[in-house]
């Protein structure tokens, strides 16, 4: 089964980030992990790597409600790259509203939605999802 | 016999055999002698009693049309489009105000070129439409300029009544009645509606905006407390704690950001009081004097000192705060804040201007979102996400709008429409 080596979480709440962090390690999810605070740091990082296999990350774990960029300007911008591999996208987001769940439904580089808080299971689902892949 | 005429004719009923009365044209002509007395008349008799009953039910039909045009106020008109000759009733001139009978045959015509610019295009579009047959029938709305300058909202229905062989529109006929009344109720409700539907908006904004936030708290709540269920090592745990308080502080200052909000938002309390803007902008300045200092930044001010608003007082002061806060806040790196603020009266309305040389906001990429509430663009540490929010609010609360001009590494200008 395909693992993770390399994850990304992409939130402005610095709690969350260190119980995702946290919880990643504890169930054992990737190799490595890097963050960011908001779409425009992500996007600074990533896009000069979009040719490089080894640099990109397997998985984004990624906010909606940002400041500066957020989660659907990030898509936007990040969508128009010819990634060098294959980037597995998850919004995790405190929003129940409906209306963003439409949104991700319509955005095919989207794999799934996942309501915050994350738990184990969710994390598990994940793994599980990419080792198929 | 006085030989004015030769002959004559007349209209006249005589009794018929069996009672009725009938209509009869009674032709004369008289033959003269060669010596020019009378030899005799010839008459000649018709009866016309079923022409003269068509005349009649024509005549009370026009009657009865007349009565009908003239109790519904519409104006007729008719067109001949191969002349150019345009036809129209008295009732077509009173709606804007003019008496035909006063008016010269050329500026008949002229008024009726006189339809609002802006409603031109469409009415011009429409007709063109009728006149290639593409629809069988007119139909327009159009401010016209009346006699003493307004504008009067017609509604104009016309029809080809008459095309040529090869099928060109030859003359048209229709009406034209006012419908200003009917307009302005129409503009009344778009507004209210408006109004509404903008109020519903903050409304689900407002509710989503409840909900993310407290959410977003309770769900760090809940991770960080399963985590430390499942530490075991007591510095991380420590640290765990200290995270677990600043997000109750986090979550105790949400929910004081939406009191704020609510407080606002469902306030009915909108006393206005007749405020002397310049006097009121100076105060907010001497009110942020320590950001002003440490920021040295520098306000001008070009505002008549007895420009006066009518204005919710906390209201017009938190409204100011906030942009007068954000011009210097968001200075630009490598130079001081400068900020200009200026008022003027247009159309009746005061409009307040600030303009700052701060770093700008990109509008193509936040216009959507500057107003909304927690949105920030800035990596600043202050930066709330509420201020421009609750400043929105307020302006439109009162009836008044805010309008943003901005430009990356030049400046912002808010304009306030008060």
């Amino acid at each position: 089964m395909k693992t993770i080596d390399l994850a990304c979480v992409i939130d402005d709440d610095k709690i969350y980030s260190f119980g995702i962090k946290k919880l990643m390690s504890i169930t054992n999810f990737c190799k490595e992990v890097i963050s960011f605070v908001n779409g425009k740091e992500a996007l600074d990082y990533l896009v000069p790597l979009v040719d490089d296999p080894q640099a990109l990350p397997d998985v984004i774990l990624l906010d909606l409600n940002m400041p500066i960029i957020d989660g659907w300007q990030f898509l936007d911008e990040f969508v128009q790259y010819k990634l060098a591999k294959e980037v597995t996208i998850y919004i995790v987001s405190s929003s129940i509203d409906v209306a963003d769940y439409d949104k991700a439904a319509s955005y095919s580089v989207i794999s799934n939605f996942y309501v915050k808080p994350v738990r184990t299971a969710d994390l598990h689902e994940m793994m599980a999802d990419f080792g198929r892949n | 016999m006085n030989k004015v005429a030769n002959t004559y004719a007349m209209e006249k009923r005589y009794f018929h055999k069996d009672g009725r009365v009938i209509w009869v044209l009674l032709t004369v002509a008289i033959v003269w002698n060669t010596d020019e007395t009378p030899l005799y008349f010839i008459s000649q008799l018709k009866d016309i009693t079923e022409r003269k009953k068509n005349a009649d039910r024509l005549h009370k039909e026009r009657q009865r049309l007349n009565n009908v045009i003239e109790s519904t106020q519409i104006g007729t008109w008719e067109w001949n489009i191969i002349t150019g000759k345009r036809t129209n009733d008295e009732r077509c001139y009173t709606m804007l105000g003019y008496n035909k009978s006063e008016l010269e045959p050329h500026q008949l015509s002229d008024i009726y070129k006189g339809i609002h610019p802006e409603d031109e295009p469409k009415a011009q579009a429409l007709m063109d439409e009728c006149l290639s047959g593409e629809t069988d029938l007119y139909h327009s709305e159009y401010r016209m300029k009346a006699k003493d300058g307004s504008w009067v909202w017609m509604e104009s229905h016309g029809k080809v009544i008459r095309w040529s062989e090869d099928g060109k529109p030859m003359v048209m006929l229709g009406t034209r009645q006012d419908i200003t009344k009917r307009k302005l109720v129409e503009v009344e409700r778009l507004k209210t509606m408006e109004i509404i539907s903008d109020q519903n908006k903050r409304l689900i904004n407002f509710a989503h905006i409840v909900s993310h936030n407290l959410r977003s708290h309770a769900g760090n709540f809940q991770m960080m407390l399963e985590l430390y269920k499942l530490e075991n090592d007591e510095d991380e745990k420590k640290h765990m704690i200290d995270l677990l308080m600043q997000n109750a502080e986090n979550l105790t200052e949400t929910i004081a950001n939406l009191n704020e909000v609510v407080s606002f938002q469902f306030d009915n309390n909108k006393q206005t009081k007749l405020i002397k803007l310049d006097e009121q902008i100076r105060k907010t300045i001497v009110n942020i004097q320590a950001l002003v200092e440490q920021e040295n930044a520098s306000f001008s001010i070009f505002v008549d000192p007895d420009l006066h608003v009518n204005y919710n007082p906390a209201y017009l002061e938190s409204i100011l705060l906030n942009f007068f806060t954000n011009a210097v806040k968001y200075k630009h790196p490598n130079r001081l804040p400068e900020v200009i603020v200026s008022a003027f009266v247009e159309d009746g309305h005061t409009i307040i201007e600030i303009k700052d040389n701060g770093i700008g906001i990109d509008l193509e990429l936040h216009g959507n979102k500057l107003f909304g509430m927690y949105k920030t663009f800035h990596n600043h540490a202050d930066a709330r996400g509420i201020g421009l929010f609750i400043t929105k609010n307020q302006v439109e609360a009162m009836g008044g709008t805010i309008k943003v001009f901005s430009e990356v590494g030049v400046g912002t200008t808010f304009k306030i429409f008060i």
